[in-house]
């Protein structure tokens, strides 16, 4: 499996727990690509415009906690 | 003293014819006056006509060249017209084609990696929106 394959398949997995079971999103989305584009985009735009920096806050702070999590498994000692 | 009287007489009758031939060698004098003056007059007239006929001629002469200019003219900006109006139908035909292609593309790649597109979109999208509400504070 190639890594652009990989990545497809880990953001279809990260929306098929994002979205709501019952939801065929896959379908909806190849059944009307445009639409869904836009509607994701128009989505996207609220949200980095109304919660937009405590998202990134909180994506950094996780990335800063995985981080330092991966280099303390490396070394083997809780150095951050 | 009847000679006197004749000769009073003959003096009188003399003068009349006189006078009448002083009247009528006057009137002819008007009158051959007033046929100079008349000639004059016609003259000036027919002078007058044939300038305003050589006026009127070239008047006519120089819109004839003005309308052939105009015609000139008109069909110049009709052939320019026509090759800018060609222009913009080849360009909007070429702008139409390219975004059939896009649209095309898209929809293809998006049938391929339907989360990943959808994921992409909203990211582009977030960051729009961070960079708007960035600048609205």
């Amino acid at each position: 499996m190639g890594e652009l394959e990989r990545q497809g398949s880990n953001a279809d997995q990260l929306l098929d727990e994002l979205m709501p079971e019952e939801l065929d999103w896959q379908r909806l989305v190849r059944a009307y690509p445009l639409a869904a584009l836009s509607v994701a985009a128009v989505g996207g735009f609220l949200l980095g415009r109304n919660r937009g920096r405590a998202i990134v806050v909180a994506l950094s702070a996780f990335a800063a906690d995985t981080l330092a999590e991966n280099v303390n498994t490396f070394i083997g000692k809780q150095v951050l | 003293m009847a000679d006197n009287v004749q000769d009073i007489e003959k003096a009188k009758k003399t003068a009349k014819k006189k006078a009448a031939a002083a009247k009528e060698a006057t009137a002819e004098a008007a009158v051959a006056a007033a046929e100079v003056a008349k000639t004059a007059v016609a003259q000036q007239m027919e002078a007058a006509r044939e300038k305003f006929a050589e006026v009127a001629k070239g008047a006519e002469e120089k819109a004839k060249e003005v309308g052939k200019s105009a015609e000139r003219a008109s069909a110049v900006t009709k052939e320019k017209y026509a090759v800018a109006a060609e222009k913009v139908r080849v360009g909007y035909d070429k702008a139409r084609k390219d975004l059939d292609h896009l649209v095309e593309d898209v929809n293809e790649y998006v049938q391929d990696n339907p989360g990943k597109s959808v994921l992409i979109a909203a990211g582009v999208g977030f960051f729009l929106g961070l960079m708007m509400r960035g600048r609205r504070d």
